[in-house]
């Protein structure tokens, strides 16, 4: 068994070997290097077909038409053209937004920046549990609001919003709804019909495809306007300028595609081992869990150990590839912004262990890392002068 | 962060944790440092000196990152044997040396320096 362990699927996962096989094929000269706007000779072509067919897979796995994908370089790109583009769009309607305390920074900052450029925006707080509250987005809606933005699953605990719901009651009072759904992609049906989405962000990387591409979904009918955020060409219906990297969208383009084939059979077993390792955990008492056990999406689990520092118990587990907060977080070092926002005080966020399995994870490697965890926070425990045991 | 073998043997096997049965002089330090992270490290540290002045037993708990641990760790272990008089003299810096401290984590070897002149002073 490779240490240290990869329980880390959240922050981003490997590229699937089948995906790289995909991309290879698009780089070289005897391959598909050409540049997918050069229609006028077959390597263009050809990397114009490939680039096509990456869309559609795409569009396949969230029951979207192809001409509403538009790539982007990841999903904090798509959620700056969303929320940046809808607003600089619809500015004359209205300047409020709606969006979650928790959601991801590139939501949260997109927000900022257009609070500094004269929008008003209202940062719902979740429950305790991470769940939204329909009643007090409902509450929230005014007559100048233009959009609402709430991701599909959080990035650090895995709780599953009600897009469904959310939909109905944006698309009934004639509101905008944009989905982050980087961490849900692939992982939970997504039907952005029946969801009524307007625009919902993808990245590649969080289900075994490239870093360096995403998506946005833009709807068609009835039709979210944007204002282009990149100029240059006018590619992607000029929404989004730019040489289409036909390598990294080959790549994300087979990713979902796998992702649908796989997904029903890999959300059971994932939901299996996270089962087992919470059972484990949680046999230690003195647990608190973050988040929702129910609505969560397979294969996160976060949990607080309230007598032993988060920051120890990192260093203690270096078998095991983990994360104490969300990834971003880690580089700016404060207490997640989203346990904060569950309730957690600044010792309980700061001692949050996010553990997060993919398709790579063993049932080996499960069994090995309850033992690490069990082992070092009753270690721990015994060092602490908090621990009464 | 990247930690010496000193500090990441002490992380893994502390030596000297728990309590001490007998009566002895006891100090307890919470530090509430702000701008820290989180609400605060937490170490105990206890003593116990025989007639002679010399600490014959000592015992830590700690709650804190690893290299609060291992600064402890080390800390009884500078100690252990010593005279009191002789335990006063050790200073952050032979902690900091002792352990490779990274100059994020000095602060560490203060906390555990508090934790001794308080002991020391009961």
């Amino acid at each position: 068994m490779k240490l240290p362990i990869y329980l880390d699927y959240a922050a981003t996962t490997p590229v699937d070997p089948r995906v790289a096989e995909q991309m290879q094929q698009c780089l070289m000269l005897a391959g598909n290097f050409g540049n997918p706007a050069s229609l006028t000779h077959c390597y263009g072509q050809k990397a114009h077909e490939r680039v096509e067919q990456a869309r559609e897979y795409v569009a396949e796995l969230i029951n979207a038409d192809v001409r509403e994908i538009i790539w982007t370089s990841g999903a904090t790109e798509a959620d700056n053209l969303a929320i940046k583009g809808v607003a600089e769009f619809y500015q004359h309607k209205g300047k409020h937004i709606i969006t979650l305390s928790t959601e991801h920074k590139a939501v949260l900052d997109a927000c900022t920046y257009l609070q500094q450029h004269g929008f008003e925006v209202t940062y719902l707080q979740p429950e305790s549990n991470g769940l939204l509250d329909l009643d007090k987005l409902a509450a929230a809606l005014r007559d100048d609001t233009i959009l609402v933005s709430v991701m599909h699953v959080n990035n650090e605990i895995g709780v599953i919003q009600d897009i469904q719901a959310v939909g109905k009651l944006t698309r009934e009072r004639g509101v905008l709804l944009h989905v982050d759904a980087a961490q849900s992609a692939g992982k939970i049906p997504i039907d952005v019909q029946t969801m009524n989405v307007d625009l919902m962000s993808f990245a590649a990387h969080k289900i075994y495809g490239p870093k360096g591409i995403g998506a946005l979904y833009v709807r068609r009918k009835p039709r979210a306007r944007l204002h282009a955020q990149i100029h240059g060409g006018g590619h992607e219906q000029g929404l989004r300028s730019g040489t289409l990297a036909t390598h990294q969208i080959v790549g994300m383009g087979e990713a979902f595609r796998l992702a649908k084939l796989e997904m029903a059979a890999e959300s059971q077993r994932l939901l299996q081992l996270r089962d087992d390792l919470y059972n484990g955990i949680m046999a230690l008492g003195d647990v608190q869990l973050n988040g929702d056990l129910e609505a969560c999406a397979p294969g996160y689990l976060n949990v607080s150990f309230p007598y032993v520092d988060g920051e120890a118990l990192l260093l203690a587990l270096s078998d095991l590839a983990l994360s104490s907060g969300s990834a971003c977080t880690t580089a700016s070092i404060e207490p997640s912004h989203v346990l904060k926002a569950l309730g957690c005080s600044d010792r309980m966020a700061h001692n949050a262990l996010r553990i997060s399995l993919g398709r790579f994870t063993t049932q080996e490697n499960v069994d090995y890392a309850l033992g690490q965890i069990r082992e070092q926070i009753l270690r721990l425990r015994e060092i602490s002068p908090l621990w009464q045991g | 962060m990247q930690y010496s073998t000193q500090l990441l043997d002490h992380f893994h096997y502390p030596r000297n944790v728990g309590y001490i049965d007998n009566k002895g002089a006891q100090a307890l330090v919470s530090s509430g440092n702000a701008g820290e992270t989180h609400s605060g490290d937490s170490v105990q540290l206890q003593l116990q000196v025989d007639a002679h002045g010399v600490i014959i037993d000592v015992k830590f708990k700690a709650y804190g990152c690893g290299p609060t641990i291992a600064t402890m760790s080390l800390l009884t272990e500078l100690i252990s044997g010593k005279s009191v008089e002789q335990a006063q003299q050790i200073d952050s810096q032979q902690l900091i040396d002792g352990l490779q401290l990274p100059a994020v984590k000095y602060h560490c070897a203060s906390l555990a320096l508090q934790a001794l002149h308080e002991a020391v002073k009961q």
